[in-house]
């Protein structure tokens, strides 16, 4: 699809610009737009498209720019499309790709009702942290997920519920290395959490890790896959460009998560997660009878709620480093913005 | 995002306030399309759409934008919703699933009797058959409290209950009075009865199903009395061999105590009664280990039994020496009158492998 260089007004978009700092979450979307036409992750026709369809719903506030900056991102699979270039869909990966689950999600949406004249309910959970119920929960979990037909007609793995729009996923060869690390005092769930900045996924949450063999992705006609942009509605915790430790991993058209156990350390440390990509919804019928339901157990912890540790605060400012915000929306309007 | 303006906003709200702003939400959210629906929801839209699903987004808002005083009402607030909107036509399932996993996921059991009006003789029970699923794993999750145990028991005899989740009901019910546990399986005698009949005649996938949930629910009540203590109940469900059906029910009276006996030896299930020791037509190898979980107490005794089980075929030896006057006919006689007359159902396909009074004697 051929997109024009919209004209976007320099009032407009420093007015947008404002906006957008006023709140945490906004001043994350700011920064990362900036990053990404900084490291070239956007055409600059895309990136100035995507603000003009922003501005034209006309947010009169704060919070109804940061909803129309989702509206957008969803209403338009244009930005999907056009925002990376992916000609190498898996390379860097190895057999499995892995993408986690709450487990009440997971039963809510995934699981098909029984038909049968007796019906059987699986609990969404464990009943209580205690190993026995888990093992009688991992049990179940394990019985009815060995069989077939278990998944609901037409579910798909995606987020958000119920109408994905995205799957993030990584090579499970990284879930499998987090778990082994040397953070004993965390869960596997809270670790892999952690590792996958997954900072809206709260304490006492069952995490499960769905893993299918990578090259069933290459049987989904029309399916698309690249690098997570600044159009992908991530959560509070995302980077487009880390540093250059991480170009390797950019170069092969993988994301990388912010690693939130790395990001409450202190000193300052580098905050590189994992590899991670997105891709558009999979229907579960195509990946069921290679799809294995992995439970990692309980996460046990918030993230992000410590002030000047994790929170967004303390994001913004890892983000930032040396740069100052003004600069930065000074940049973006001096290479957007239409001279009048 | 600064939380705390919101949490003014809810700070002012009431109950009817709460349950407006819920089904507003729920219903915009399910007519918007879904590029849209960070525009459902007054004030928080955008922090429900980027949870993992709307559900996971709703409990979000009532844990970290509903000041504390204002939680409860927010919890009955999804009751009041429920009892609304049941007999709505209108009323979108989706909404409705999403209130009964949101009260779940919050532990709002101030709502849980809502669902017997909704689900049970409401329309949307009607409308939307899958929506008891939700309901009694709500029932589950929520177990054992005093509301799930009402809602269930209420549950069960709605307009709209399906008799194939009474296996599922009546473990809410048993795991809120585990006390209760042989008066609520002789309650529901017949009705098992009649699901047993009715998919024993279809057989195929549906007797096996049976058979599975049967087996299950013996296993979960077992789970729920220490193993060392007089044994109330006793179910086999086998439909690994053969086919054959084996469902034997043991009740025992309080006053007479039973003990159970492994022994490893000869791989053979006895029950210990008045000095005696009678074998039973147990081997399921997997049920026993099962029990082995149950409870601490019941795993130290299990291990002394697994340690040593001749011990305890001496000992019983000793026991019948002490009581010579407990002959084998009255212990054939107490076994046997103990099953006739408690026996809530007694299902046996094939009388050669569990004779119903030919319990064998040691």
């Amino acid at each position: 699809m051929a997109i024009k260089l919209p004209k976007l007004k320099q009032s407009e978009l420093k007015e947008w610009l404002d906006q957008l700092s006023y709140s945490h979450e906004g001043i994350i979307k700011l920064i990362n737009l900036f990053l990404a036409q900084a490291h070239k992750f956007v055409e600059q026709k895309i990136l100035c498209s995507f603000i003009c369809d922003c501005i034209s719903l006309g947010a009169k506030t704060a919070y109804d720019t940061l909803v129309h900056y989702d509206v957008v991102c969803r209403r338009n699979d244009t930005y999907f499309a056009l925002c990376r270039v992916d000609h190498s869909p898996l390379s860097g990966s190895t057999s499995a790709i892995a993408t986690t689950m709450d487990s009440i999600t997971f039963h809510k949406y995934i699981v098909k009702r029984p038909k049968t004249i007796i019906k059987s309910t699986l609990l969404d959970k464990p009943k209580s942290h205690d190993a026995t119920d888990e093992k009688i929960y991992r049990d179940a979990l394990a019985k009815m997920t060995s069989g077939k037909g278990w998944p609901r007609n037409n579910a798909t793995l995606g987020k958000p519920f119920p109408d994905p729009k995205h799957v993030w996923f990584t090579d499970a060869s990284h879930i499998e290395a987090e778990i082994k690390t040397h953070a004993n005092t965390d869960t596997d769930a809270t670790k892999v959490r952690d590792a996958l900045g997954l900072i809206t996924t709260k304490g006492d949450t069952y995490l499960l890790s769905l893993q299918f063999p990578s090259n069933v992705l290459c049987s989904i006609s029309n399916l698309r896959m690249a690098r997570p942009g600044f159009a992908d509605l991530g959560n509070k915790r995302y980077v487009l460009y880390l540093n250059k430790h991480a170009e390797n991993v950019y170069r092969n058209n993988w994301g990388l998560t912010v690693h939130l156990r790395k990001l409450r350390r202190v000193p300052p440390e580098f905050i590189n997660g994992v590899p991670e990509r997105i891709c558009s919804p999979i229907p579960l019928s195509v990946v069921e009878t290679s799809l294995e339901v992995k439970p990692l157990g309980w996460v046990v912890s918030n993230r992000g709620e410590e002030i000047g540790i994790d929170d967004d605060n303390a994001f913004i400012k890892r983000l930032l480093g040396r740069r100052n915000l003004t600069a930065i929306k000074q940049q973006l309007i001096r290479k957007n913005a239409h001279k009048p | 995002m600064n939380k705390e303006p919101i949490r003014k906003i809810f700070r002012e709200f009431d109950r009817v306030q709460f349950a407006d702003w819920l089904w507003r939400g729920l219903q915009s959210f399910y007519a918007l399309p879904p590029s849209d629906r960070a525009m459902a929801f007054d004030h928080v839209g955008l922090q429900i759409i980027q949870q993992e699903s709307i559900c996971a987004g709703l409990a979000l808002i009532y844990e970290e934008f509903v000041p504390e005083p204002n939680q409860l009402i927010f919890r009955q607030a999804i009751g009041d919703v429920m009892r609304k909107q049941g007999n709505n036509p209108n009323a979108p399932e989706s909404a409705f699933s999403d209130l009964i996993y949101l009260l779940m996921r919050i532990r709002a059991t101030e709502s849980l009797s809502a669902l017997l009006p909704a689900v049970g003789n409401g329309l949307i029970g009607k409308r939307c058959p899958d929506i008891l699923y939700e309901t009694i794993t709500a029932l589950k999750s929520l177990a054992p409290s005093t509301p799930a145990h009402d809602t269930a028991r209420d549950l069960i005899d709605s307009i709209n209950f399906d008799e194939g989740y009474l296996f599922e009901a009546t473990k809410v019910l048993i795991e809120c009075e585990p006390s209760r546990i042989s008066q609520i399986v002789l309650d529901f005698e017949p009705r098992l009865s009649q699901l047993r009949e009715t998919t024993y005649e279809l057989g195929g996938n549906e007797w096996t199903v049976f058979c599975e949930a049967a087996d299950d629910w013996a296993r979960h009540i077992l789970l729920l009395g220490p193993i060392s203590s007089v044994q109330e109940l006793w179910i086999k469900a086998d439909h690994s061999t053969e086919q054959v059906w084996l469902f034997e029910l043991l009740f025992t009276n309080n006053s007479i105590p039973i003990d159970f006996i492994h022994d490893q030896l000869s791989d053979k299930y006895f029950i210990k009664c008045c000095g005696k020791k009678v074998q039973l037509n147990i081997s399921d190898k997997d049920y026993w280990t099962r029990r082995k979980l149950l409870s601490e107490s019941a795993r130290h005794e299990t291990e002394k039994w697994l340690k040593d089980p001749d011990d305890i075929v001496n000992k019983a030896v000793i026991n019948l020496d002490d009581k010579p006057e407990t002959g084998e006919e009255e212990i054939a006689y107490t076994i046997g009158s103990l099953i006739g007359d408690r026996l809530p159902f007694i299902v046996q396909q094939d009388s050669s492998v569990c004779p119903r009074y030919q319990t064998a004697l040691m």
